[in-house]
């Protein structure tokens, strides 16, 4: 393989990876959005996704078609549910206990996971087959394509989810001035709920994409999460373009000091980007000054 | 003036009483060493109740300190072959220094944000001890780290090393209870309730939360420390993101208002799993059962929960008036 | 508008704005060594924030602030008691987990001066000045005429006990100017006379006051010296009476009723 084949090659896997940590970064901004909580069980959404899919499909010997959209909704549910019954319940908490709060929920799903499914990894068939699909002296797997898809597919989903319905441009006003959204009768406690719903759809939906090229298991989550988060401080808590731009930015530099450097310490990369761009930019790499100047960190 | 030496003096000699008759009670090896373990466990969380509790600050990042703190000393006595009483230092001083250099740029942070970098700087130290393979062994780890030899005396079984372990749990009690009556202990209960008028009061903030943030680290150091030359061996699993969650738990679970609170809540998780060994395999789930219904249910924490009031050390008038 | 030794407090031409709103605006002000000084005006005057900027809890946009003739504004919040001058706050924000002598022994921390590493190890520098402070306390909470609830938790006594003790809290820093934002609010009548004949003591020990209060009656009969603000502007500036009888204040903030009196 040529040099220029070859960092095509990280390109491509640079992107089908930051594709999933865009996913989570988007998860992160839509509770973010409406709570102001960040949620530290975020990649545990996505590992849920993952295990549940494997087990409609594995055990149970459901087809895919059926249980990556099962898995999915599953995990929606799980984020309903922690909603109300851990963040709901929680009136004026202290942002540590927040903090601890999602956490909790962490451990909690890492723990049930383990339960469930003990330690090992597993895995899906890919969507459409294995046969990689050669380009300019590179390989393409086809799930790489289903994930850079399904990415798209979301965003376009979400765009016009916020745009255009009353749920999502309700749940945006919300995002602005809960006050303000309270008076003019949106709900804001059914809109936090839904926020959690969502994000852990969307977690839920990148833990089914991704099974198939990495293996899953219960301890997955932490790494997911903390990648994705870099993501979306990279790109501006809250902003949805940002974090798209910024998970696959982290992702190719992942793939590329992976191929290019060690492959040890790949997983540094996206740590060390998010410690700089907290202490440097903590409103990320796209926000005006002033606009960082508002917000408290 | 006497009446406060003594009370906290006092506590921790109880302390350090009631653990030695612990030990004389139990006297099974392997269970003395869970009680080392439990020691060790308390020096980190006794720093993480200041920082968290007192301070009103969240480190996710703990097992890296005990980490740097427990690497340091195995390298240099191994590798180097330095003797102990060089490498104790020298180890605590690095770790300190680290958490120096990075609490300056992580503590203009807060909350959710202070969570994730620590989180983020814990996760980057494991990789390194993972891939420095040279010094670290990487994930294999490395042993042959000498025992302590103090006063003449090998601390060569459970036991002696148990005595060791306790009388410095009583030492570090015993400085954070006095710092916690004191005027930097009452300057950070200030931050924790109201940052800004704690700086109308005359508290430069940032820079006390960075001694706390730096002492914290310090104590986690010194419990490395205490952890590589009793087991000898080191590999990176030890100092994970998982323990750094767990040592947080530990002190949330306990009550993070009070430092007894982080005592009472280390003893919790760190026997429950040793003495219920049905959990073994689910030590995780039962954690995260328990963590969530205290956090839902009684986000103070175990501390002052009514029921078994002998069993608790129970704050004395004197402790505060 | 001069810089005499007997100027504890000089604002010049200061300006603070919050996104569109001009909160102060080019306001100039004196207060006398040992004076009690009101600043008075309707909700949303800009009253506290010229209490914030004072304490360096906010930086004006423009103009400068003076304490003692040195510049204070481009200071951090925690130099300024270091420099003699403490405050209360509007909005109540005495520290619930501690108990009433340690919320008056923090207003100490400007007095002592033990560090993190001295205060573990308690040795007999340590210990000694924790004695100190602690005596310290107790005698301004004597002061006060609030001795002997020191033990006490805050929930355990009243508001208007609570409002003493963050006053405690600042007089015991013994500072040379105390600012004080409203705290006759919430006060019933006789409870307002003891924070009168307080206020009077505080002066009498060479403390300069001042505060914003607005119980009128109160203003009035204990100021040297009042301030009138409105929409971030003074507007009259002058001893009791002559506020009393300024047109432009009768017209905004009094009222005519007053004005005849
Ligand atoms: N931190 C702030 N951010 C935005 N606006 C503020 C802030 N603090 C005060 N203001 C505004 O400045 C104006 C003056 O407020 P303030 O000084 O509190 O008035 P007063 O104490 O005289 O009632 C008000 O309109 C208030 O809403
Ligand atoms: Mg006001």
């Amino acid at each position: 393989m040529s040099f220029a084949s070859q960092l095509l090659q990280y390109t491509l896997s640079g992107i089908t990876i930051g594709s999933i940590y865009a996913l989570v970064a988007i998860g992160f901004n839509i509770i973010y959005n409406s709570t102001g909580i960040i949620n530290l069980a975020q990649g545990d959404f996505v590992m849920l996704g993952g295990m549940i899919a494997v087990f409609f499909h594995n055990t149970l010997h459901f087809p895919l078609v059926a249980s990556g959209p099962i898995a999915a909704l599953i995990v929606a549910l799980i984020g309903i549910l922690f909603e109300r019954f851990a963040i709901h319940p929680l009136k004026n908490a202290s942002v540590i206990t927040l903090v601890i709060i999602t956490i909790a929920a962490s451990i909690l799903f890492k723990g049930g996971a383990m339960f469930l499914w003990g330690k090992d990894a597993y895995s899906l068939p890919s969507f459409s087959g294995d046969e990689p699909i050669r380009f300019l002296g590179a390989t393409i797997l086809p799930q790489t394509i289903w994930i850079i898809c399904v990415l798209l597919f979301i965003v376009a989903a979400l765009v016009c989810f916020f745009r255009y319905t009353m749920v999502g441009r309700a749940m945006k006003a919300c995002s602005y001035n809960k006050r303000a959204a309270n008076i003019v009768g949106i709900n804001v406690n059914n809109m936090v709920m839904l926020s959690f719903g969502l994000s852990a759809l969307i977690g839920g939906i990148a833990g089914v994409i991704i099974t198939p090229i990495s293996l899953i298991e219960y301890e997955k989550g932490s790494l997911l999460g903390l990648k994705g988060f870099g993501a979306a401080v990279f790109g501006g808590l809250g902003n949805m373009g940002g974090a798209v731009a910024a998970g696959i930015l982290i992702g190719l530099l992942e793939s590329y000091s992976a191929g290019l450097l060690s492959s040890g310490y790949k997983d540094a990369v996206a740590l060390i980007i998010l410690l700089l761009v907290l202490f440097f930019r903590p409103g990320g790499i796209f926000a005006r000054k002033e606009v960082q100047k508002l917000k408290h960190y | 003036m006497k009446k406060y030496l003594t009370t906290s003096f006092s506590k921790s000699a109880y302390v350090f009483t009631g653990a030695v008759i612990l030990m004389a009670i139990v006297r099974n090896p392997y269970h003395v060493g869970i009680l080392v373990f439990l020691g060790m466990n308390i020096i980190i969380t006794i720093g993480l109740s200041l920082l968290m509790g007192y301070a009103g600050q969240i480190s996710l990042g703990q097992a890296a300190f005990f980490g740097i703190g427990a690497y340091t000393t195995g390298i240099l006595t191994t590798k180097l072959g330095l003797p102990v009483a060089v490498s104790f230092p020298l180890s605590i001083l690095l770790t300190i220094s680290v958490a120096f250099v990075i609490g300056i740029p992580t503590l203009r942070l807060r909350g959710h944000y202070l969570a994730m970098a620590t989180l983020g700087l814990g996760e980057i130290v494991h990789i390194v001890f993972n891939e420095l393979i040279p010094l670290t062994g990487g994930p294999s780890g490395f042993g042959n780290i000498p025992l302590i030899r103090i006063f003449g005396i090998e601390l060569d079984n459970d036991y002696k090393y148990f005595i060791f372990v306790w009388a410095i749990v009583a030492i570090v009690l015993f400085l954070s209870l006095n710092i916690i009556n004191s005027r930097v202990g009452r300057a950070l209960k200030a931050i924790h309730k109201e940052e800004q008028t704690a700086s109308t009061l005359g508290v430069n903030t940032s820079r006390l939360k960075l001694s706390v943030f730096v002492l914290s680290s310090g104590f986690a150091a010194l419990a490395g420390f205490l952890y590589a030359h009793y087991v000898t061996f080191l590999s990176p699993g030890t100092f994970s993101l998982g323990f750094s969650i767990l040592l947080v738990t530990m002190v949330a679970v306990g009550g993070m208002e009070n430092i007894w609170g982080a005592l009472i809540g280390t003893t919790v998780l760190t026997l429950l799993p040793e003495y219920l060994r049905f959990f073994k395999d689910f030590d995780i789930l039962i954690y995260g059962i328990i963590l969530i219904s205290i956090m839902i249910l009684r986000p103070e924490g175990l501390y002052g929960i009514k029921i078994p009031g002998f069993l608790l050390p129970r704050s004395k008038k004197g402790d505060n008036e | 508008m001069n810089n005499g030794s007997d100027t504890i407090l000089a604002a010049k031409a200061v300006t603070k704005r919050f996104g569109g709103l001009v909160a102060v605006s080019d306001l100039s002000l004196d207060v006398r060594h040992g004076s009690i000084t009101a600043i008075i005006g309707p909700n949303g005057a800009g009253k506290t924030t010229l209490f914030n900027l004072i304490s360096g809890l906010i930086r004006p946009d423009s103009g400068t602030i003076f304490f003692k003739g040195e510049r204070i504004d481009t200071k951090r919040p925690w130099e300024i008691p270091y420099l003699g001058i403490s405050r209360t706050f509007q909005n109540l924000r005495v520290f619930h987990n501690m108990n009433i002598i340690e919320n008056v022994m923090t207003g100490r921390y400007t007095h002592s001066s033990g560090g993190i590493l001295s205060c573990a190890a308690r040795l007999g520098a340590a210990r000694r000045e924790e004695q100190k402070i602690r005596e310290k306390a107790l005698y301004w909470m004597k002061f006060m005429n609030i001795d002997g609830i020191g033990a006490k938790k805050l929930k355990e006594v009243p508001f208007e006990t609570q409002r003493i003790v963050e006053i405690t809290r600042a007089v015991a820093a013994e500072p040379e100017l105390v600012l004080l934002d409203e705290p006759a609010a919430g006060l019933n009548i006789t409870e307002t006379k003891n924070l009168i004949d307080t206020i009077y003591r505080i002066r009498e020990i060479g403390t300069t006051v001042l505060i914003v209060e607005h119980d009128i009656d109160l203003i009035m009969e204990i100021s040297d010296h009042i301030i009138v603000l409105d929409f971030g502007k003074k507007i009259a500036d002058g001893t009791a009476k002559q506020v009393r009888n300024d047109r432009k204040v009768i017209a905004v903030y009094l009222g005519e009723e007053y004005g005849k009196q």
